[in-house]
């Protein structure tokens, strides 16, 4: 049969050894879109493909970010993708033809569903997503961001201990980006460092790790500058490299964050 | 490769465990190599696709000419099909010495070679260590302490 009638757009996928899916879990304003952003320009710096799925439609964090088009409408490779509504069915939808054309493809995902736990819970259940992702090659990991919130921490917990969401590579991201003015990170993480829960759900495996804040964050966003870019040396939109404080700024957050990742043995579960 | 297709089909017909599927069905297994090239990433075109179906004489199973829907679910069914058989497939283990007559073995065939284990280097890294969930929670304490200015 001719194939070339059948077809429109243009770019094939590409074969890759590591597939991985990154689901940002837990609830929203806890840095867990920021955290999928600096997995995707992490992937990509070190030549790896990943394609984010925003399923955040509030603030489509990823969809701005990553458009699927550029400015004369023209598809982009690997831009983020979004479900048509915020309701369940097409959520479900949308994530079925994702993971679909995830084996399709073999290109790994980060997955961002802030605040969609019930959807994400409902989903797991219905496809069995573990089973699904180890019958297809997938290595899932579900990242649950913590700022200093207590009714953060015990809806992680609660998820963390639903059978849905049970996955072999679960990080606890505590980030230290979103405690509060004037508190001290100690004062800020303590409470939850020092729960039995969380004890509890570190000894049944799931990894901690500390991001630390990174100070010019809110200048690189407003000159569209990447945390890559600026180590990459390119210039934001309007011409201008990174001054040598920001760029030593941003690298040595990097460096930090690669070193806290292999601490805590999670650097290999990043796509 | 006709021999392939057929031992493709007998393993989807195992994960299927349906004997009932559509002629769509199968023959979208048939040609889902030639497809997946003809395709490439792009979007198949299903309304065009359907009329070649019904011309082909190629129904759903009822028995009725596919609709853009049917055959669209139809085609996402068969690649997850697919794959999981290839993945089945792949997973068999070799056949064992005498599971082959020796006139099928290929010509090109040698035994293969078991690899020494590799070295270990000097140097010890973190990796190396043994995990220790409660050491980990005491150091991020550490780190949050000393970023907070207090002393152990």
């Amino acid at each position: 049969m001719d194939g070339t009638f059948m077809t429109e757009g243009s770019e094939a996928g590409s074969q890759g050894a590591k597939l991985d899916l990154l689901i940002r879990a837990g609830r929203g304003r806890t840095g867990g879109s920021t955290g999928l952003d600096l997995a995707v320009q992490r992937a990509r710096y070190q030549g790896r493909r990943v394609k984010p799925l925003d399923g955040d439609l509030r603030s489509r964090t990823l969809s701005s970010l990553y458009p699927a088009k550029d400015d004369q409408g023209q598809p982009i490779q690997d831009g983020a993708s979004s479900p048509a509504t915020d309701e369940l069915p097409d959520i479900k939808a949308w994530l079925s033809a994702e993971f679909d054309n995830m084996v399709e493809e073999r290109v790994s995902r980060v997955l961002d569903l802030s605040g969609g736990d019930r959807v994400m819970q409902e989903y797991v259940r219905d496809l069995a997503l573990m089973d699904f992702c180890r019958d297809f090659g997938i290595d899932p990991t579900v990242a649950v961001f913590l700022g200093p919130d207590m009714e953060d921490f015990r809806h992680a917990i609660q998820l963390l201990r639903s059978g849905e969401f049970r996955c072999e590579r679960t990080m606890i991201v505590l980030n230290e980006g979103v405690i509060r003015h004037g508190q001290t990170t100690s004062g800020a993480f303590d409470p939850i460092l020092g729960h039995p829960d969380f004890e509890a759900i570190v000894r049944d495996g799931a990894r901690p790790v500390f991001v630390r804040r990174l100070t010019c964050m809110a200048t690189l966003r407003e000159r569209g500058l990447g945390f890559y870019d600026v180590l990459a040396g390119k210039p934001d939109k309007g011409g201008m490299k990174a001054s040598p404080t920001l760029f030593h700024m941003t690298k040595t957050w990097i460096e930090t964050f690669e070193r806290e990742h292999e601490k805590a043995r999670v650097a290999q579960w990043l796509p | 490769m006709a021999r392939d297709r057929k031992g493709l089909r007998a393993v989807l017909n195992e994960i299927t465990q349906s004997a009932d599927r559509s002629p769509l069905f199968w023959w979208l297994v048939e040609h889902h190599d030639e497809l997946m090239t003809a395709a490439s990433g792009r979007r198949l075109q299903w309304a065009r696709l359907c009329a070649r179906f019904t011309e082909m004489g190629l129904t759903d199973a009822t028995g009725k000419p596919a609709s853009v829907q049917t055959a669209r679910v139809t085609w996402h069914r068969v690649k997850l099909s697919v794959a999981k058989a290839r993945l089945r497939v792949a997973a068999k283990p070799p056949p064992k010495p005498g599971d082959v007559y020796p006139s099928r073995v290929p010509k090109d065939w040698r035994p293969q070679l078991a690899l020494p284990a590799p070295e270990s280097g000097p140097g010890t890294t973190d990796q190396d260590k043994p995990y220790d969930p409660l050491e980990r929670i005491a150091e991020i304490r550490r780190d949050m302490h000393a970023r907070s200015g207090r002393k152990e």
